[in-house]
């Protein structure tokens, strides 16, 4: 049996908590998880009832400039070969636990974390490991002399977490959860320690 | 008639800069080619789907700052997830499109700028499309077509859900409904819907 809530899931009109609950349905219940791909069909459909409209020619730079700076995700196989019976069912239940979930959003489906930033037009990725890449717009212009430099802060201490003039940065060290991510400008080179003005701040929960 | 994936592959050319000439390939085999991190198959993915996802994005979101985001952080989840998907073997359209959506909605909730003005009154902000083809326009016509011989109550759920980025919780209040009835509106609705568009010859993709 399909159950309704299928058809709010396929059009995203799930809360959060209930969006991670039908997911769990649907690991449980084949017939919700086969009618999905004809609802989501539908569903996808309605956008091509909107006027398609050409982004801003930034855009496009901007979609494979963040890339260049992620690694794609390996391709994960369903059934493992040349393994044992047990062996199978082991990995099975790993995959499950670490399996991308690619029909998920873009957060939770690469292990991302989003968050804005204060003080700036700027989104935060951090991947469940704390790999992290800032993407900022509309930073005030450097002057000669002088970089951006990425802090993590953790309790009370400030690590540097590297260097850059652009608008995307994969920061150096790893964001554990709670911890705030910083930019401030400093000389060239770096600090060891912000010196300079904070023009960006981004926490993490 | 062309299919969905047919008529975003018809209309799109080669932009500048791009290495190679993927137009040929499906969009399954672009996708393989991005699951290797081919970032020039990347750029052929946005070439195709760009402009659906951002007029998307911008219907709900509302702000073209905004929606530019929702495109990115969508196609960044293609980059990264491509190889997951084609172990699913679902269809390669839907699959970004939801990724969009997922993101637009994601960006409207948190932003509450959503608004829910239907789709026939939406003025739309820039005139900027205006190269499409006869048959792209046609093939928005029949999803709308099929959109109007749905039930007004199925409609006007589906519409507001979609478009507007409101959850069934919410719906169900602005609608004066019980949480019930919405969710049988929208699931009754999304399957008439399904029906509509394959008569009308909008079909799932055998790959």
């Amino acid at each position: 049996m399909v159950h309704e809530e299928a058809a709010a899931f396929a059009l995203d009109a799930l809360d959060r908590e209930e969006t991670e609950a039908f997911e769990q349905h649907l690991a449980a219940c084949p017939d919700c998880d086969a009618a999905l791909e004809e609802l989501r069909f539908a569903a996808a459909a309605l956008a091509f009832a909107v006027e398609p409209l050409v982004p801003s020619g930034s855009l496009r730079p901007r979609v494979l400039d963040t890339s260049a700076q992620v690694i794609p995700l390996p391709r994960r196989r369903r059934h493992p070969r040349l393994l044992g019976a047990a062996m199978v069912a082991a990995a099975a239940c790993a995959v499950v636990v670490a399996a991308v979930r690619p029909w998920e959003t873009a957060d939770s489906q690469v292990g991302f974390r989003r968050y804005d930033a204060k003080g700036a037009n700027a989104t935060l990725l951090v991947s469940r490991s704390g790999e992290a890449v800032l993407a900022a717009r509309n930073l005030p212009p450097l002057t000669a002399g002088t970089v951006y430099e990425l802090w993590v802060i953790a309790g009370d201490r400030a690590h540097p977490a590297g260097l850059f003039r652009g608008p995307i940065a994969t920061l150096t060290s790893p964001v554990p959860r709670g911890a705030t991510v910083a930019v401030s400008v400093e000389p060239t080179g770096g600090s060891s320690r912000p010196t300079g003005p904070l023009v960006l701040r981004a926490e993490t929960t | 008639m062309p299919n969905v994936t047919d008529f975003i592959r018809g209309e799109t050319q080669s932009q500048p800069g791009s290495r190679r000439d993927l137009g040929h390939l499906s969009d399954e085999a672009v996708l393989a080619l991005v699951s290797r991190g081919d970032e020039t198959a990347l750029g052929e993915v946005y070439d195709r789907y760009g402009r659906v996802a951002y007029g998307l994005a911008l219907r709900i979101v509302r702000d073209r700052s905004l929606a530019e985001d929702a495109v990115q952080e969508a196609f960044l989840a293609v980059w990264r997830s491509a190889g997951s998907f084609l172990a699913e073997h679902g269809k390669p359209s839907t699959w970004i499109l939801t990724l969009v959506h997922r993101r637009a909605v994601d960006l409207v909730r948190r932003e509450e700028r959503r608004r829910a003005d239907p789709i026939d009154e939406l003025s739309h902000p820039t005139g900027e499309a205006t190269d499409e083809e006869a048959w792209l326009r046609a093939q928005r016509q029949v999803v709308q077509e099929a959109l109007r011989k749905l039930p007004p109550d199925q409609r006007e759920a589906i519409e507001l859900a979609y478009y507007g980025g409101f959850t069934q919780s919410e719906l169900a209040e602005r609608l004066g409904q019980p949480l019930g009835t919405i969710k049988s509106r929208m699931f009754a609705g999304l399957r008439r819907l399904r029906e509509l568009l394959a008569d009308a010859g909008l079909e799932l993709d055998a790959s």
